[in-house]
């Protein structure tokens, strides 16, 4: 018989924000966005052999929309695509010439096995040293891991192309030379490059890895680093062929928004346990960030269970709003909050200096886009409260 | 001391609670006792039955229930960005704590952004050797586990030196907010 505990875990099983999206898309956890990446599809579809970049403020769902774009371009007769999350393989903070071809090698060679070609690709990388090997280094020694652990790339000496060339062949051939890639075109969507912080070594893999994969037959998706959201990224753009942005979408202003977000908790959460009242509120209380309102809702459900109740009140969402934000807020210094309130006022930005762009990166500030695709800014609505109490302080 | 402060005891539980789904946890105390209050927590788990490994110098890839982190100070600095690019891969580790200073906390935080975004509402604050629970958290808790079982503190003592319920963490949460020493039956 299911106790009270059982039916609590089970429901905060499918509140895993942090879990793996492929389980949640496996689960039928999925809901599609209002600004649905359909037109993506047709656009790859259409010609996939291209450099295409799809970006997103963290947290706004980018790894479930790469997994989600690759399942509806299975659907395309001539196209395969693979999802590739380059951190898996390869230490992002060493992205140079090669590093993505490289990890794509690596990558497909996990799942789909490419035999002899196998050990080639390989050596073109060197040893991985294990995470907590990483780690104990760093937290010992106090010191940083010299170099990529899995991604250095050798050139060797007597050849005269490229690197990316080099590795784009050797791939090509690998994967062109299997049965069931006869007459399509491999799609690979790059993961986890929004949390590159070298701008310079991104730059480097959409100039040199990107096109020569598109230049060997391959079509190319990456995640782009969260910052070019916010600087100048014009030139970066123009190396590509397409640039989509996935916005956090605005639950106080845009209805479809709203009810997206619903259907997300009403997937994921049993109505006898959380009501369409309460569901609101942390839509609300959420800015729109996918993540944190499944973070929202589950720090709620588990009060209500701490509480000993049967169902999720006003009390647990409000309980909920404010541990988030109180980790949201926390280490906030009086310049950030007093930028918060100026954007509050006025919704825009005025100064994209560091600061601003440290709260952005955060998620104490969001950005939303209008029917128009305009920008307008707004503090996590999590802070309100924090904000005006602020306010009456000062 | 901060009255949000949570047992320590409080904070292994919520940790063992948090076994089978991705949490990611921050957990300030006090500058200089990060280490103390890692080992505390890790004699804590494994008295409740977890498996936990202490990092720096113990991370384990066997992935034990529970990793722990001591960010060290000379660390705090560069670790986030280190943190952040190692997101995927540390995600093995499905729960996993960050023991930090609580002046440092908000820094480490903002430092790495996308850990930030996975920790969410899991920033706790705790203290070694803080005998007694903050008044109003333990008043409130064990309001709540009295209304959860229909049971007084004598009859949840007596089901858990029967051993009934020996197996049932809030009732062990329940007698360590009540100050009991924890000598359930036999069975356990």
């Amino acid at each position: 018989m299911e106790t009270r505990r059982d039916r609590f875990r089970s429901q905060l099983a499918r509140l895993d924000g942090a879990g793996n999206p492929q389980d949640a898309i496996d689960a039928g956890l999925y809901v599609p966005r209002p600004t649905s990446s359909e037109r993506l599809v047709r656009r790859i579809a259409l010609r996939p052999g291209a450099t295409r970049v799809i970006t997103g403020p963290i947290g706004s769902g980018k790894s479930t929309e790469l997994l989600v774009l690759a399942e509806a371009l299975g659907e395309v007769s001539d196209i395969r695509a693979f999802v590739v999350d380059v951190s898996e393989v390869h230490d992002l903070s060493g992205l140079k010439e090669g590093s993505l071809v490289a990890a794509a090698g690596v990558w497909l060679d996990k799942k789909l096995g490419l035999g002899s070609a196998a050990s080639k690709l390989r050596a073109l990388a060197y040893n991985q040293p294990s995470v907590s090997t990483i780690l104990i280094d760093a937290l010992t020694k106090n010191v940083r891991h010299s170099g990529p652990p899995s991604g250095g790339v050798l050139t060797p000496p007597q050849r005269h192309t490229s690197t990316a060339w080099q590795h784009a062949n050797l791939l090509h051939k690998a994967i062109f030379s299997r049965d069931e890639m006869s007459g399509c075109t491999p799609v690979l969507l790059f993961d986890s490059l929004d949390r590159v912080r070298d701008p310079a070594g991104f730059r480097v893999v959409v100039e040199k890895d990107a096109q020569a994969l598109v230049a060997r037959g391959f079509g190319v998706v990456l995640t782009a680093p969260v910052d070019t959201l916010w600087l100048g990224s014009e030139e970066l753009r123009n190396l590509t062929d397409s640039w989509d942005t996935l916005p956090y979408e605005d639950p106080r202003h845009d209805e479809g928004a709203r009810d997206f977000l619903l259907e997300i908790l009403r997937r994921r959460s049993d109505a006898t346990l959380l009501d369409e009242q309460c569901s609101l509120a942390l839509v609300q209380a959420s800015g729109g960030v996918l993540r944190d309102l499944i973070e929202l809702t589950r720090t709620a459900v588990e009060e209500a269970y701490l509480n000993g109740l049967d169902a999720v009140t006003h009390t647990e969402v409000e309980a909920s709003i404010a541990r988030f934000a109180r980790s949201l807020s926390t280490g906030l210094d009086d310049l950030a909050v007093s930028r918060l309130k100026m954007v509050q006022g006025q919704r825009r930005i005025t100064r994209f200096d560091q600061l601003s762009l440290t709260l952005l990166k955060n998620r104490q500030l969001l950005e939303h886009r209008d029917a128009s695709s305009n920008s307008y800014f707004e503090p996590h609505p999590s802070l309100e409260n924090m904000l005006a109490q602020w306010a009456e302080a000062s | 001391m901060n009255s949000d402060r949570l047992l320590l005891q409080s904070v292994a539980l919520r940790l063992l609670e948090s076994l089978g789904t991705t949490a990611w946890w921050v957990v300030a105390v006090p500058e200089g006792t990060e280490r103390a209050a890692a080992n505390e927590l890790e004699h804590e788990i494994r008295l409740q039955g977890g498996s936990v490994s202490v990092g720096p110098t113990h991370i384990s890839d066997a992935k034990p229930d529970i990793t722990l982190l001591v960010v060290t100070h000379g660390a705090a600095e560069f670790l986030p960005a280190l943190l952040d690019s190692l997101r995927s891969r540390l995600a093995e580790h499905r729960v996993l704590a960050f023991i930090v200073s609580e002046s440092r906390a908000g820094h480490f935080l903002h430092q790495a952004p996308h850990v930030a975004s996975f920790v969410g509402s899991r920033l706790v604050f705790t203290a070694v050797e803080d005998d007694d629970a903050p008044a109003h958290y333990a008043s409130r808790r064990l309001e709540s586990l009295r209304r959860q079982y229909g049971m007084t503190d004598d009859q949840a003592r007596a089901a858990f030196e029967a051993a009934q319920k020996a197996d049932d963490i809030h009732l062990l949460e329940w007698m360590l907010l009540l100050g009991e020493t924890l000598t359930p039956g036999p069975e356990s």
